[in-house]
């Protein structure tokens, strides 16, 4: 099934990662996010902003740079309203553990 | 045998009373108590070490604050919005190779229909079956 169309409202979610002052050294993270509508329990993917042409992600994911920096996720939640849950893991190759945070917000 | 014969086989060590407990079979007591001595040392010294340098971390807590939430998974840490989660990662902080970064939803809202959408683009480009079944034949092309 393919990605739904960019058509209609989109939820704008803007998630700050803090990482440390000194850098990772190793990979900068990643977050990956799906948001749940309750009512029928619909999974909706995010739209991102693209990627440099000369990079290719197989993951719905964006990066950070090291630093205080934020990350920016357009969900098609077309006339969808009312309370959802926004799952998002933070991770890349330096992540020790499979954890997500999840969010409940009112969509209105 | 003499008197000091009887005296040497009660005596610690290989000719005396150890060297009769080896024989009889209950376990050595020094070199196990040795080993415990040793691994008490390695707690207490691993555990003051990670004690310093571990980074506070958010443990999993699904359904903690949404009790009703459909889907929820063993390693979801639920949070109110703008609260910042703190996770351990692997990289280079205060001379530790496990560093803490957070993790928090700042803000959200909708954008109406027809707002410009200009650089939006699907990651899962290529995921779909129509994809795979590209992907698969193109190497049989080559």
């Amino acid at each position: 099934m393919p990605h739904p169309a960019s058509e209609g409202d989109r939820l704008h979610a803007v998630l700050r990662t803090t990482l440390p002052a000194s850098g990772w050294g190793v990979s900068r993270p990643t977050a990956t996010c799906t948001l749940t509508d309750p009512s029928d329990g619909a999974q909706l993917l995010p739209w991102l902003p693209a990627p440099p042409a000369s990079s290719e992600s197989t993951t719905a994911s964006t990066t950070a740079k090291p630093g205080n920096s934020t990350l920016d996720a357009f969900i098609p939640v077309g006339s969808r309203r009312g309370p959802m849950y926004l799952r998002c893991r933070v991770g890349g190759v330096a992540n020790l553990s499979d954890a997500h945070v999840v969010w409940k917000i009112d969509v209105a | 045998m003499d008197s000091l014969g009887r005296f040497v086989q009660f005596l610690p060590g290989p000719s005396g009373l150890f060297r009769g407990h080896a024989r009889r079979g209950p376990p050595v007591e020094p070199p196990v108590r040795r080993g415990a001595q040793l691994l008490a040392m390695l707690m207490v010294i691993g555990g003051a070490t990670a004690a310093g340098a571990a980074p506070l971390e958010d443990p999993p807590r699904p359904l903690a604050l949404y009790p009703e939430r459909p889907g929820a998974k063993f390693e979801d840490i639920e949070a109110e919005p703008g609260h910042v989660v703190r996770r351990a990662g692997l990289g280079i902080a205060s001379s530790s190779i496990r560093a803490t970064y957070g993790l928090s939803l700042e803000r959200w809202g909708r954008d109406r229909a027809g707002a410009a959408a200009r650089g939006l683009a699907s990651r899962d480009r290529g995921r779909t079956r129509a994809g795979r079944r590209r992907r698969l034949r193109a190497p049989s092309r080559e």
